[in-house]
């Protein structure tokens, strides 16, 4: 039903006014309110007691929880799944866990159309596996992860398909995470067959360019990529990073991403001296968490903060068409949640209601 | 037989833990995979040390795109230190990995005195022969061993559709009964065996300190280092780490990565020094040079580390070691993809800033050290230096742009009658690479000599297919097509890049189906050009995409001249045809519905109008349209609804366009001309229904270019008068007409305008 023309249309009477009713009465209509989530991408599944309070505080009632990768085995030929969540906390009864898989595009290349049923149906039981071991119920929402591209869309697209007719009989929802862009380059990169995206506003600024301020959220390349968002036919729900790295350059090209919560762990250390906001050079050869460095290195360190996270959404806000019905932080860790005050957090759901 | 690496495989996550940049995903722009895009001449493996070419310079810098072959190693070793190399390889791989327990076990009574038939069991396998003619049941009993205690590997069943986790052995009694084997055997490769079945049984089950123990007691003693003892040592070194031990670690995995042919790959993922002070610790467990090196070697082959800082550590400890050639082949490789970075055309959308910044400062300074070993091999040993130094040297002045150096590098070389194949092939492509760079216009001539030499080379054939697929001619087209591109030959510099079937996924161009038929036209093509206009699709596609653009442009009298030209033709193309009916009223607009998007080869033509005929009922119904009268009338009429029709809104978009949009409209939206010949029709005709018809078509090209995706009709009724002008003659005037009638139930713009909703 994207196609305006085809109200036009004989037979499309009846559709026409299941929507026209709803858009006259928007504006005083309230939708569901958007609600905070999170992702959970680690292997092993343990949430401490302090990120069990985080998620109460914010009342999540929804937890994205990374179930496995899937990678080609060259030796085998065939997908498999690697890093399985190893589930070691009790999952609360009223948290809604949505499994996601991630599948790398390379995997996607090589993968048979002929494997895609396979694959599907593969996807579901190890779901059930998982769950069962953890005395969960089958999810009301599943979760792709593929940075498909022009090349493997077809392919991705079919296995989102035959996953989707299967996911029917769970009564559960198929949803995809979807970049910047896919939105963006829609024509080219398609419309994934599902029942709603996930938009990934992070890993936007050009990481290659030693002159970018901040390649996990920097506003002004977001806005290039935002002006047809809101032809974006489906439904989104949007996904926020609260991670820090710092990003090693040598030579001009960038060589390592360090996980840091804090750039006083460089400005501190006498190995490098400050070049400008947030950039530091390295002085000597060192280790350094656990990365050898050379002399001449340029560490840039990467943040994200409430402002820059409230900027995100006031962007996001005016070019959405819609709402989103979750906003998505990546992702729960301890020390990264140390940094953000669940308030704060909190705060930002209610600019969409 | 598929072992569990448990501790292998936990040493590597760790290794990765800290994630190469290259790897890293952005959520903008296509992610540029350089290993499709860079330009690749200088061959690493002229270095020769074939051990060590997955640690040559790659995009793809996880070294676990790669696994360690050890099959082969293990078969190797039976052969040679338990079947004294008599019997095949073939056998040992069949006895040792494929056969079933049950099978050894029969075999076994039958050489205890048992009257067993094992005929079938042992067939024509030379191993089970050398077993009976020495009644060995030692092997028997280690196969049987090694195959019921061989922790296995959990992995995923997409038969079962589950995860299968096969029961590991008790760890107490495999012990007991291990090491009772071990001491009844009198063969000391057994006793090897049974070491290492011990030692890793305890590195797996968590017994970190039985597992170091039984290396130094039962694996070690062995004499000779092969493939087992370093296997057994990896495992040893795998305990170590987990006991935080990880300098002794990290040494013992750095033995084993330089002498192990098997084994690198897992010795590299289990290196883990961490701190400066760590590094200077395993210097310091160093036994020799060799140790020393070899740690500057494995930090040198990190991913993107400066070579030239590992490099000198190694040469200061010894000049002449070859571990020198694998760092020096990778810092060449890295400096040769920054100096042929070239800007490919633009429809790429590929991020080529990852490449590196062409860093003259760096290459010079590979290119003294570079100068430096040369001239110390000069002077110690009196002789040339090896053919790969001096190579290489050639290709680091090609990249310092010192044409005479390199140059003459290539033409000594040249007159050395012992060049091995690659050797060759290596100046080759030297030379090709030098004649590309120094291309500066496109010069026919200078053209059509550089393509014989790729030729010459077999790079590439006159007929080649894949032109793009080698790096290095794709080079040369990717170099020519910002030649042709700046000189404005629009045509030749997209035929470098793309091939005419991408026309139809980027759009038609003008400019470049016109450049295309021109170099056709011409008589003195040379065979770069009569390969180069290969890739410019046959005839009838050409001739069809510059009809569409004619058509698109409004001119279909010339459109008709092209279409003409294919129509005769054998093969067409489907996109010679509209699958619709351009002059007709559709109800539905939903395009998206349509047969024609999914309609299957065999089908698509039976419904569907040439884009001839279309171009030839245009032409007629336009010289009819000038006319007065009914007839005029329903000239016009239909001459609208073809304007309509062949937009995106249309049924029959397919006459100007190759694919159509899913999101927003695009590419042909103008209704302008539509909206002209309904009002025109309106003005002729008499016929009310006509008149309703194209009252209604006459609002639809109104109201379409306004309307807004968020449905907000009520707003966009409210504010564009020319609709509701439309709507309001259709309700005063025509209401009495069937047309008004079905559409008023039909159209639900129409009928909520009327009702005043």
């Amino acid at each position: 039903m994207h196609n305006i023309a085809s109200q036009f249309g004989p037979m499309k009477n009846y559709i026409f006014l299941f929507i026209a009713i709803p858009v006259l009465l928007g504006s005083c209509q309230k939708h569901p309110k958007t609600e905070p989530s999170f992702y959970y991408w680690k292997t092993v599944f343990n949430i401490s007691a302090g990120q069990e309070n985080y998620l109460n505080s914010l009342k999540v009632k929804t937890l994205y929880l990374r179930y496995c990768d899937f990678e080609w085995n060259e030796e085998k030929k065939q997908p498999v799944p690697l890093a399985i969540i190893k589930i070691n906390s009790k999952v609360n009864s009223d948290m809604h866990i949505i499994p996601v898989y991630f599948i790398s595009n390379k995997t996607m290349e090589k993968i048979p159309d002929s494997f895609l049923n396979k694959m599907a149906k593969g996807i579901i039981s190890l779901t059930i596996e998982i769950n069962q071991k953890t005395r969960q119920e089958f999810p009301s929402e599943l979760q792709m992860d593929c940075d498909w591209t022009g090349k493997t869309k077809q392919k991705y697209f079919k296995l989102l398909y035959i996953l989707r007719q299967e996911l029917t009989k769970h009564e559960c929802i198929l949803s995809a995470t979807i970049r910047l862009h896919q939105v963006k380059f829609s024509g080219k990169t398609g419309i994934p067959p599902v029942d709603k995206g996930l938009l990934m506003f992070y890993n936007m600024g050009r990481l290659q360019d030693e002159s970018t301020e901040n390649s996990i959220l920097d506003l002004e390349t977001a806005s290039q990529y935002l002006d047809k968002l809101h032809l974006y036919p489906l439904k989104l729900d949007i996904g926020l990073p609260l991670y820090s790295w710092a990003v090693v350059y040598r030579r001009g090209r960038p060589v390592r991403l360090i996980n840091m919560y804090n750039e006083n762990e460089i400005s501190d250390c006498s190995f490098f001296s400050k070049k400008e906001n947030h950039k530091f050079t390295v002085n000597t050869n060192t280790y350094f968490k656990d990365c050898f460095l050379y002399r001449g290195d340029l560490i840039r360190f990467e943040n994200v903060d409430m402002d820059l996270l409230r900027k995100s959404v006031s962007l996001i806000k005016r070019n959405i068409n819609g709402y989103p019905g979750r906003l998505v932080f990546f992702h729960l860790d301890e020390q990264i949640i140390e940094k953000f005050n669940y308030e704060d957090i909190k705060n930002l759901c209610p600019a969409f209601n | 037989m598929k072992t569990l690496k448990i501790s292998v495989l936990l040493l590597i996550s760790i290794f990765f833990l800290a994630k190469d940049a290259s790897e890293i995903k952005g959520c903008v722009g296509e992610v540029y995979d350089p290993d499709d895009m860079s330009y690749n001449f200088y061959d690493q493996t002229i270095n020769g040390q074939f051990l060590f070419y997955p640690f040559l310079f790659s995009f793809h810098t996880y070294f676990n795109q790669y696994a360690d072959t050890t099959g082969d190693y293990n078969t190797g070793e039976w052969l040679m230190e338990y079947f004294n190399n008599k019997v095949p390889e073939a056998d040992i791989s069949s006895l040792v990995y494929h056969e079933k327990i049950s099978s050894l076990i029969l075999v076994r009574k039958m050489l205890k005195g048992r009257k067993i038939n094992v005929d079938t069991i042992v067939g024509e396998n030379r191993c089970y022969k050398w077993i009976i003619a020495r009644s060995d049941t030692d092997l028997i009993d280690y196969l049987i061993y090694a195959k019921q205690k061989q922790p296995l590997e959990p992995y995923w069943d997409w038969q079962s559709m589950k995860m299968i986790k096969p029961e590991g052995p008790d760890y107490n009694k495999a012990s007991k009964e291990g090491f009772y084997l071990y001491k009844k055997t009198k063969s000391p490769f057994l006793k090897l065996k049974y070491g290492f079945q011990l030692t890793r049984m305890a590195q797996y089950s968590g017994n970190y300190d039985d597992c170091v123990k039984r290396y130094n007691e039962l694996v070690f003693p062995y004499k000779k280092w092969t493939y087992t003892k370093f296997r057994a040592l990896c495992h040893k070194a795998g305990a170590l780490q987990a006991k935080e031990e990880n300098v002794v670690s990290s040494y013992l995995f750095s033995y084993v990565f330089d002498r192990s042919p098997a084994y690198k790959m897992t010795a590299l993922a289990g290196f883990n020094i961490n701190t400066d002070e760590e590094f200077k610790e395993c210097l310091s467990l160093c036994q020799d040079n060799r140790e020393k090196t070899t740690l500057y070697l494995m930090r040198g082959i990190a991913p993107y580390a400066n070579g030239l800082e590992e490099l000198e550590e190694i040469y200061k400890i010894d000049p002449f070691s070859d571990q020198i050639d694998i760092l020096l082949s990778r810092e060449i490789k890295m400096l040769e993809i920054d100096f042929l970075n070239l800007n490919p055309p633009d429809a790429y959308n590929y991020d080529l800033t990852w490449l590196g910044k062409y860093d003259v400062s760096y290459l010079r300074q590979i290119r003294s050290f570079m100068a430096k070993i040369i001239k110390n091999w000069q002077a110690a040993r009196k002789t040339e230096a090896p053919v790969f130094w001096q190579i290489s040297d050639g290709y680091l002045a090609l990249y310092d742009k010192d044409f005479i150096s390199s140059e003459k590098t290539i033409s000594v070389l040249r007159t050395r009658k012992d060049l091995k194949k690659w050797e060759s092939d290596a100046l080759n492509s030297m030379q090709i690479a030098m004649d590309v760079t120094l291309l500066d216009n496109p010069d026919r001539k200078k053209i059509e000599h550089i393509f014989k030499e790729y030729k010459n080379a077999g790079i590439v054939t006159e007929y080649g297919e894949n032109a793009r697929s080698d790096s290095r001619f794709r080079y040369f087209l990717d170099k020519l097509a910002n030649l042709y591109g700046n000189s404005g030959d629009t045509a030749m510099s997209y035929l470098c890049g793309y091939e005419f079937n991408d026309l139809y996924y980027y759009g038609p161009n003008s400019k470049i189906v016109d450049g295309i038929l021109a170099w056709r036209a011409r008589k003195d093509l040379n065979s770069f050009e009569i390969f180069l206009l290969r890739r410019g699709g046959n005839e009838n596609q050409v001739n069809e995409m510059k009809g569409t653009i004619l058509l698109a442009e409004g001119n279909p009298d010339e459109a008709v001249t092209y279409f003409k030209k294919v129509a005769g033709q054998s093969i067409i193309p489907r996109s010679f045809y509209i699958e619709a009916k351009p002059f007709d009223f559709y109800y539905s607009d939903n395009v998206d519905d349509d047969d024609s998007l999914y309609s299957s080869e065999e089908n698509y033509s039976k419904a569907a109008i040439s884009k001839l005929k279309y171009a030839e009922q245009l032409i007629l119904l336009k010289k009819e349209a000038m006319k007065k009268g009914e007839k005029a009338a329903v000239a016009n009429y239909k001459l609208g609804n073809a304007c309509y029709n062949t937009t995106w809104y249309g049924h029959a978009w397919m006459a100007l366009a190759y694919s159509r949009s899913v999101v927003g409209p695009g590419p042909y939206i103008e209704l302008s001309d539509a909206l002209k010949y309904y009002k025109r029709a309106l003005q002729l005709t008499k016929d009310k229904e006509l008149a309703a018809k194209c009252a209604f078509m006459a609002a639809k090209c109104e109201l379409y270019p306004v309307l807004n995706w968020d449905w907000n009709y009520k707003i966009l009724h409210e504010n564009n008068k020319n609709v509701c002008g439309w709507y309001d003659k259709l309700k005063n005037d025509y209401s009495k007409t069937e047309f008004y009638k079905e559409m008023i139930s039909e159209c639900g713009y129409l009928r909520d305008y009327v009702s005043g909703y």
